[in-house]
C-alpha cells in the first residue's frame, strides 16, 4: 500500500515537471529547421559537393553524392535529432528522458510482449515523423496533443516498470533524484530550449 | 597459425595503413599546436632547452597555457630519426593509435578471461577481435591518430595501465600492478585530460585493493604521491591554474553567490556531461570544430548506432559481469574532465570514450547476430555492405573533401607563407607581418628560424627612419588582387583558388 501511495506521489511529481517542462516552450513559434525536410536543400548540397569532386572518378561522385543517400542521411539526422538527450531534457524534461528509455528497456525485456507493447513501441519510434514531414509551422499547443502526450504516457510506463523491478527503495531514491534534478534544470537552465526553437 | 592472431594481424595492418597513407599531407597542414609541440620538441632536441630557453622544462609554455612534457620528449625522439618534419611531430600519436588496437584486444581477452559466466564467455569470444576491428576503422580514432595530438597517446597509456591492472587481477604478479600505477601517472603528464582520469583510475585501484587496510602498500602511497607532486604544484599554481580557467565551463556563467553555485555547477556539470551521449554529437555533427572531424560526421559511423544501442542493452542485462562493469566504468568516466570545460562536447577530451563505444558496437553486434536466427545471413551481408560504403564515404570526404573545405582550421597557407618568405628574404631589409596572421610567428619558428621578421597591427605605416629600406609586407589577402608592388599571391588547395595571404613591396 505504501508502494502503492510513493509512487503516485512520484507519478504526479513528474506530471507537474513535465508540464513545466512543456510550459516554457510556450513560448516558441515553433520548432527550428533542424527538425524539418523543409530546410533540406538537395541541389544545393549536392552541388557544394560535387564542387568538390574535381578530380575524382565520376563513378565515385555518382556513388557518394547522389539523391538518395544525402535523404537518408538527412531524415536520420533530423530523426536522431528527438532523441538526443539535450532536446530530450528540454522536451520531456530530464525524468522524462529518463522515463522513455526505461520504457524501451522493459518492453524489450519482457519476454511476454503483448501486441500492445508492440504498438507502443511502434508509435513511439514512429511519431517523430509527424514533425519531420508535417507541417512545421503547427502551433507548440497542438504539436504538445501529439508529439509530447503519448512520451510522456511511454515515460511513465518506463517509470513505473523501473520502480516496479529491482532494489525498489534505491529505485524510488534515483527517481526523486532525478526528480529535484529536472525541476533545478528547469528553474535555472531554462535557456536551454533556445537552440530548437523560434520565439513568438 | 592461430585464426585470431592472424585477423588481429591484419587488423593492425590495415588500422596502421589507415592512420599512415599521406599522413604528413593529409590532415592538410600542421595547425599552431602541433607546430609549437614541433619547435620545442626541436629545440629539445638540438639544444636541451624549450623555445624560452629553459634546461629540460617539465612543462611547455605555449599560446595561452602551458602543455604537458611527454608528447614533446616523444617528437624530440622522433625527429631524431625523422628530421624536423610534419611527418615526425605526427609520428607519436600514429603509432600510439596504432598500438591501440592490439592494446583494446587484449584488454578484453583479458576481461573475457576474468569472466565467471561460462555462457558468456563462449558469447563475447568474438568480441575481442571485433572491437579492435571497429577501432582499426574507427573515425574519431583515426581523425586524432593522424594528427599530432596528445590524447591519443595518453588514450594509449590510459588503456595500457587498465590492461595491466586487468592482468594484475588475473595473475596476482606485483609488477602488473606497479606498472599500471606508473603508466597511469605517465598518462597524467601527456594530455590534460587524464589528470582527472587517472588519478580517478589510482583511486579504483586503491579502493578494489583495499590500500587503506594494507601497511605494505605505504612505500607504493608514498611513492605515488611523490610522482604526482610536481603535476600537482603545477595545477595549483597560477601558470597551471591558468589553463582551467581559460576553458572552464564553470568561469563562463559568472556567478559570485555561493548558493547560485552550489545549485547552477553540478547542473551545468550535467548538461554538460550529457551532450557526449548525444546523438547529435555521436551520429550527426561531431562537436563543429574543424579539426575533430569531417563536417556533417558524427564521432561514430551511422551504421553502427542500432548496435551501439543493443550493446547497452546487452550489457545492462548481464548484471554480474566483469565485460559490464570494466565498460561502463570506462563509458561513464571519460567524459567527466571534458564535462568540466567549454566546448562541449568535445571530441578531442573525450577520445577515451571511443574505448567503450568500441566495445558496446561489438557487443551489439555479437549479440544481434547471436540473436536473429535465420535471418543471419541476410543481416550480415547487410550489415556488410552498409558499413562498407559508409566507410569509403567516409575515406571520400577524408582524402577528397577535407583538405579542401577544412585547410583553414590546420594552418594551411602558413607554410606557403614561410616558402615564399624564404625565396625572398634576402632581398629585404625588413619583413614585417599583419598581426591578423597571428600564428606566423610558430611557423616562421618551424620551417624557417633564420627569418627575422616584426609583428605589427593592421594599421601599420612604414616608419620614416627605415628610408628606401626595401620592405617585405606580409597580410591577409584584403580583396586586392593586383598591383604593381605585389610580389606573391598565397593560394590554398582547392578549384577555386581562393587567396589566403599576399606579400607586398613596400619602398
Amino acid at each position: 500500500m505504501g508502494n502503492k501511495v510513493t509512487k503516485s506521489i512520484i507519478f504526479i511529481l513528474s506530471a507537474i515537471v513535465e508540464v513545466l517542462t512543456l510550459q516554457a516552450w510556450f513560448v516558441c513559434k515553433a520548432f527550428t529547421d533542424i527538425f524539418h525536410h523543409t530546410s533540406i536543400n538537395l541541389v544545393l548540397q549536392l552541388d557544394d559537393y560535387i564542387h568538390a569532386d574535381k578530380g575524382t572518378p565520376i563513378l565515385f561522385t555518382r556513388l557518394f553524392h547522389n539523391k538518395l543517400i544525402q535523404i537518408v542521411f538527412d531524415y536520420l539526422r533530423f530523426y536522431l535529432q528527438f532523441w538526443d538527450v539535450r532536446f530530450g531534457s528540454n522536451w520531456f524534461s530530464l525524468i522524462g528522458y529518463f522515463g522513455i528509455f526505461a520504457g524501451f528497456y522493459y518492453i524489450l525485456a519482457n519476454k511476454q510482449k503483448k501486441v500492445y507493447h508492440w504498438v507502443a513501441l511502434i508509435i513511439i519510434l514512429l511519431l517523430p515523423f509527424i514533425e519531420i514531414i508535417g507541417e512545421p509551422q503547427v502551433n507548440i499547443v497542438i504539436k504538445s496533443v501529439y508529439l509530447w502526450t503519448p512520451f510522456i504516457l511511454f515515460s511513465f510506463y518506463g517509470l513505473y516498470q523501473f520502480l516496479s523491478h529491482g532494489n525498489r527503495t534505491v529505485r524510488f531514491i534515483v527517481v526523486l533524484l532525478l526528480l529535484l534534478i529536472s525541476f533545478l534544470w528547469l528553474i535555472t537552465l531554462h535557456n536551454g530550449i533556445v537552440r530548437y526553437c523560434i520565439m513568438i | 597459425m592461430n585464426y585470431k592472431l592472424f585477423f588481429l594481424i591484419v587488423i593492425i595492418i590495415c588500422g596502421f595503413l589507415l592512420r599512415f597513407i599521406d599522413v604528413a599531407n593529409d590532415p592538410p597542414g600542421l595547425y599552431v599546436d602541433e607546430v609549437s609541440i614541433g619547435y620545442n620538441a626541436y629545440q629539445i632536441l638540438t639544444t636541451g632547452k624549450d623555445e624560452y630557453g629553459v634546461q629540460h622544462p617539465l612543462w611547455f609554455r605555449s599560446y595561452g597555457d602551458y602543455k604537458l612534457p611527454v608528447y614533446i620528449y616523444m617528437v624530440a625522439g622522433s625527429m631524431a630519426i625523422f628530421g624536423k618534419t610534419e611527418f615526425a611531430v605526427r609520428f607519436p600519436s600514429l603509432i600510439a593509435g596504432t598500438l591501440t588496437i592490439p592494446l583494446l584486444y587484449l584488454f578484453l581477452e583479458k576481461l573475457v578471461g576474468l569472466e565467471k559466466d561460462t555462457t558468456l564467455k563462449k558469447r563475447l569470444k568474438y568480441v575481442p577481435l571485433l572491437a579492435s576491428f571497429f577501432l582499426a576503422i574507427s573515425s574519431w580514432h583515426i581523425q586524432f591518430s593522424r594528427g599530432g595530438f596528445e590524447i591519443t597517446v595518453g588514450t594509449f597509456f590510459y588503456l595500457l595501465g587498465a590492461c595491466l591492472f586487468i592482468m594484475w587481477l588475473e595473475k596476482k604478479k606485483t609488477w602488473c600492478i606497479l606498472i599500471s600505477i606508473l603508466i597511469f601517472i605517465l598518462a597524467m603528464y601527456t594530455y590534460h585530460t587524464f589528470r582527472i582520469l587517472s588519478p580517478l583510475a589510482l583511486l579504483f585501484i586503491a579502493y578494489k585493493e583495499k590500500i587503506y587496510k594494507r601497511s605494505n602498500t605505504f612505500p607504493i602511497v608514498l611513492a605515488v604521491i611523490v610522482l604526482c607532486l610536481p603535476l600537482i604544484i603545477f595545477t595549483l599554481s597560477p601558470s597551471g591554474s591558468e589553463r582551467f580557467s581559460a576553458t572552464s565551463a564553470f568561469s563562463q556563467l559568472k556567478l559570485t553567490n555561493i548558493w547560485q553555485q552550489i545549485v547552477n555547477y553540478p547542473l551545468l556539470f550535467l548538461g554538460n556531461y550529457l551532450s557526449f551521449f548525444s546523438f547529435d554529437f555521436l551520429f550527426s555533427f561531431g562537436d563543429g570544430i574543424g579539426r575533430h572531424q569531417i563536417p556533417n560526421f558524427g564521432e561514430l559511423y551511422r551504421w553502427q548506432l542500432p548496435f551501439l544501442l543493443s550493446g547497452l542493452y546487452f550489457l545492462l542485462r548481464q548484471k554480474k559481469s566483469i565485460y559490464n562493469y570494466a565498460t561502463f566504468l570506462l563509458l561513464l568516466t571519460s567524459p567527466l574532465a571534458g564535462a568540466l570545460a567549454i566546448p562541449s562536447p568535445h571530441a578531442l577530451r573525450s577520445l577515451p570514450l571511443v574505448i567503450p563505444c568500441m566495445i558496446l558496437i561489438a557487443i551489439g553486434v555479437v549479440f544481434i547476430i547471436q540473436n536473429i536466427g535465420r535471418f543471419r545471413i541476410i543481416l550480415l551481408s547487410l550489415l556488410i555492405i552498409i558499413a562498407t560504403y559508409e566507410f569509403f564515404f567516409y575515406l571520400h570526404f577524408y582524402y577528397v573533401h577535407y583538405p579542401q573545405i577544412n585547410q583553414l582550421d590546420w594552418g594551411a597557407g602558413y607554410k606557403q607563407i614561410v616558402q615564399a618568405t624564404a625565396q625572398r628574404k634576402s632581398k629585404y631589409i625588413y619583413i614585417v607581418i599583419d598581426g591578423v596572421l597571428n600564428y606566423a610567428p610558430e611557423y616562421f619558428h618551424f620551417y624557417d628560424p633564420s627569418i627575422k621578421f616584426i609583428m605589427v597591427n593592421a594599421s601599420w605605416q612604414k616608419p620614416k627612419k627605415w628610408g628606401d629600406a626595401p620592405v617585405l609586407y606580409i597580410r591577409p589577402f584584403y580583396g586586392q588582387r593586383s598591383g604593381k608592388n605585389l610580389v606573391a599571391n598565397i593560394y590554398l588547395k582547392g578549384i577555386n583558388h581562393d587567396i589566403y595571404a599576399q606579400l607586398w613591396e613596400i619602398k
